[in-house]
């Protein structure tokens, strides 16, 4: 107790400037995946595609109401994780292929073929590379 | 005196309140400030709220439904007939998409692998049966038996353990029943069913 509190001026300035360092760093590190996002399409119509077509009712969407479903994955972290579909590696080439066709990346599976326009595959790739 | 005199007072200010609130409220209206349009997604806050109220509604209403023990193996295919013509095109199935145009319903229809988790034997029949206001969910208790009602919920909570696979085998044994609307509602059957003759 007396250690922490008695750390002395030159410490606390050391932890504060640690502290701001950090903080520029996570700034930095959330600027960084939304820019790579908006490389590949755009990211706010991707979440409205999201919400169209009902990719709530199997998994569960960050911050939507309608996001609750527990038949496919969460998907919260989607843009940083490192398999997709159970085979494919998390590329947003591949997940343009997976959104566009499941179906045919992994037959008999429980997610259907939605119809997606590859922009609307590009867009809500974009939307789910922001979610790390 | 001068209690009287305040709450005279406020009574005034109250009713001058009220007055203004609702004279706000019917001009929103008439100069349109709300957008119907279906492409404005309600927000969040607005979203939730609907959402609950409609759960907490269906559970209110559907205690006093009694649901049957169990259902059949008959049942679930039955059900499926009913599902697959008049429901799996907003409502989707495992592995098989909603029709395209579904996307633009705000609220939009959910794919319903999941729904069993969410309501009880009771209160989806309650759903099918009454259908939900301000969503694109019908009421089905004029184009449905009571009976085949109970086969959709049937359908609806074997849905979980159904592959894409089973689905389509379902599909092919079974052809797709008639649409309901050219389906006798229980009453006044004659005259509708002597209105399609002609």
């Amino acid at each position: 107790m007396s250690d922490s509190a008695g750390g002395g001026p030159f410490r606390r300035a050391t932890s504060l400037i640690a502290a701001l360092a950090c903080g520029a760093a996570l700034l930095a590190g959330c600027g960084a995946p939304d820019a790579a996002a908006r490389a590949i399409g755009d990211p706010e119509r991707g979440a409205e595609l999201v919400e169209n077509h009902g990719c709530g009712s199997c998994h569960i969407v960050p911050g939507r109401a309608s996001g609750i479903g527990l038949v496919g994955p969460p998907l919260a972290g989607m843009g940083a994780r490192t398999i997709i579909a159970g085979k494919l590696a998390n590329t947003p080439e591949n997940m343009i292929r997976w959104l566009q066709d499941p179906q045919e990346v992994v037959p008999g599976n429980v997610m259907p073929d939605m119809g997606l326009s590859r922009a609307d595959a590009r867009d809500i790739t974009a939307y789910l590379y922001t979610l790390r | 005196m001068e209690l009287n005199k305040t709450g005279i007072k406020w009574s005034l200010f109250t009713l001058a309140g009220v007055a203004v609130a609702a004279g706000a409220a019917v001009a929103a209206v008439v100069a349109g400030a709300f957008d119907t349009a279906a492409t404005a997604a309600w927000p969040q806050p607005v979203a939730w709220l609907i959402h609950r109220t409609m759960i907490d509604s269906v559970r209110a209403r559907a205690s006093s439904v009694v649901p049957p023990a169990g259902f059949t193996p008959e049942q679930v295919r039955a059900g499926f007939q009913v599902y697959d013509a008049h429901c799996a095109m907003c409502h989707g199935g495992p592995g098989v998409s909603r029709q395209p145009w579904v996307a633009g319903l705000e609220p939009t229809a959910p794919y319903l692998i999941d729904v069993r988790r969410l309501f009880s034997r009771p209160e989806l029949y309650w759903v099918v049966r009454n259908g939900v206001k301000m969503t694109a969910m019908p009421a089905w208790r004029d184009r449905l038996s009571e009976g085949e009602t109970w086969d959709v919920v049937a359908f609806l909570e074997a849905l979980p353990g159904m592959t894409p696979a089973q689905y389509a085998r379902l599909r092919a044994a079974a052809p797709p029943l008639a649409q309901a609307s050219t389906k006798p509602a229980p009453v006044g059957e004659a005259p509708r069913a002597a209105e399609q003759e002609r």
